[in-house]
């Protein structure tokens, strides 16, 4: 709860959500009217394509870096001198960066519900899933670089290289042992606990260091 | 005189500019004016005072009992409010009473709509809000005074409150100055920087020179209109005068200048009329002094 509180005191992030379920709701009903129709190959191959995969992105871009601008004198439009005034902003801070992956990874687990409805292939879906969360791992990686610069082009980068890899799969015929599927979610898992803990650790030094400047 | 706010020892440098180094203490149950030229260092310091920034050395005091700028117990009782840009320009009232709620134990939702409808803007109850980018400086102003007026603090530190609002308005943010210090019985206290010295001297009590850093003067207003005098006087009698003079200018016509009160009889023996100076004609008297110096 308190986590939410302060992700909300710097994000305002439950309209980003509301939108999300909203779209996912018109794709699963596309998906559901068109099931047994010569359509829906068409529609399967659009949902498996790269909007899946750029939009929890795009998402999860703004989830966390509205929480992390807040505290920069850079991006003065976000009312850095409010945040860093509050009592307790240090601890606001951690919390509503930890918020943020807690909205990123819904994002990521609507896509995996909805495209369970559909998707024959697990491995596809396992595959997005993996995807978003290397995604999300990188953007708590390069949350303290200081060039903005610097984080939106190895964001971009990022998201190029994951709509390319999803696009690349998309088309051809892949197939894994379930032993592969399996350490690839361990080590995806392992990467992102990684960056979380990287991210959490580094909030009360990254707000000290701000103060400093 | 007991302080509400003290330091000793305050330094904050940047690559051009340093504030510092710097002791004073605010007197406790006034209201106190930071006055100075742009790029004084008001706004710096009163974001040290309210944990924006850290300053690299020194110490503050607050209350008299906590010296440290982050502690939540310091921070409840400040209301702070930065010049331009306080909150994200996005957000709405509603947004701001949230925030408020989520942050502060000490703030009233009933009291925030309240001085909204005071001060005349938007309050969360609103049907239609605008965001703060729709707003008018003023206006941004309004709503962010609102919103620490709403809270129960013990002091107010507020950069440049007066400065995107109307005459009127101005006014009558003095009389809520003046409102917020009788209903502390001595307890509350207010500091706040403003350019418009002559609409803000009603709610002035104390003041604060700043120039290139440093604090020039400090004292009550009544204090300082006793201790220097404003000189006028035709200008075939200013090279005489000048050496008492502070600071001055001159024309044609007349020169007009600050000096001590001190030395009043001899100015008029030199045929200057003096004066007691208004809070604005000291201030630019005496920023005038600090830069001639520098």
């Amino acid at each position: 709860m308190k986590i939410l509180r302060s992700y909300k005191l710097y994000s305002f992030g439950h309209r980003r959500i509301i939108i999300l379920a909203a779209w996912f709701a018109v794709v699963a009903a596309c998906g559901f009217t068109l099931k047994n129709t010569a359509a829906f190959e068409d529609f399967l191959s659009g949902f498996v394509g790269v909007q899946h995969m750029v939009i929890p992105c795009v998402l999860s871009i703004i989830a966390l870096n509205g929480t992390l601008l807040a505290n920069s004198p850079n991006q003065s439009n976000f009312g850095y001198k409010f945040f860093r005034s509050l009592p307790n902003a240090e601890k606001h801070f951690r919390r509503a960066v930890l918020g943020g992956n807690i909205i990123s990874l819904l994002e990521t687990a609507f896509v995996a519900v909805v495209g369970s409805f559909y998707l024959e292939s697990t491995l596809m879906l396992m595959f997005s899933v993996v995807v978003s969360v290397v995604f999300l791992s990188i953007m708590n990686f390069v949350t303290y670089v200081e060039n903005y610069f610097v984080k939106l082009v190895l964001l971009m980068v990022t998201i190029g290289f994951a709509g390319g890899i999803v696009g690349f799969f998309g088309e051809q015929e892949v197939t894994a042992s379930d032993d592969v599927v399996l350490y690839a979610l361990i080590a995806c898992a392992a990467v992102y606990a990684g960056s979380l803990l990287y991210v959490l650790l580094n909030s009360k030094k990254f707000t000290r260091k701000e103060r400093k400047k | 005189m007991e302080s509400i706010i003290s330091a000793s020892g305050l330094v904050k440098s940047y690559s051009k500019f340093t504030l510092g180094e710097l002791d004073f203490a605010v007197p406790k149950g006034f209201a106190t004016a930071l006055i100075g030229a742009n790029g004084a260092g008001k706004t710096t310091l009163i974001d040290i005072l309210c944990g924006v920034i850290h300053a690299n050395s020194g110490e503050i005091s607050y209350f008299g009992e906590f010296t440290d700028p982050d502690s939540p117990a310091v921070r409840e009782r400040i209301g702070y409010c930065a010049a331009a840009g306080f909150f994200p320009t996005n957000w709405k009232a509603k947004n701001i009473a949230s925030s408020f709620e989520i942050a502060y134990k000490n703030f009233d939702r009933g009291n925030f709509a309240r001085i909204c409808d005071e001060l005349g803007v938007e309050s969360h109850l609103a049907k239609k809000q605008l965001p703060m980018y729709k707003l008018s400086d003023g206006n941004r102003m309004r709503t962010a005074l609102a919103a620490v007026f709403a809270r129960e603090t013990d002091l107010l530190i507020l950069d440049e409150p007066g400065s995107t609002l109307d005459p009127l308005m101005r006014d009558r943010l003095c009389d809520k100055f003046r409102e917020y210090l009788d209903r502390g019985d001595g307890e509350k206290s207010i500091i706040f920087s403003t350019h418009n010295i002559a609409d803000m001297e009603n709610a002035t009590d104390y003041a604060v020179f700043m120039g290139n850093g440093k604090i020039i003067e400090t004292g009550f207003v009544d204090d300082l209109k006793e201790k220097y005098i404003i000189v006028r006087g035709d200008p075939e009698n200013f090279p005489a005068a000048r050496e008492l003079l502070l600071s001055y200018s001159v024309n044609s016509t007349t020169f007009e200048g600050l000096a001590y009160a001190e030395n009043s009889e001899k100015l008029r023996l030199l045929g200057a009329v003096t004066e007691r100076p208004s809070l604005q004609t000291l201030s630019v008297g005496i920023l005038k002094y600090a830069e001639g110096k520098r």
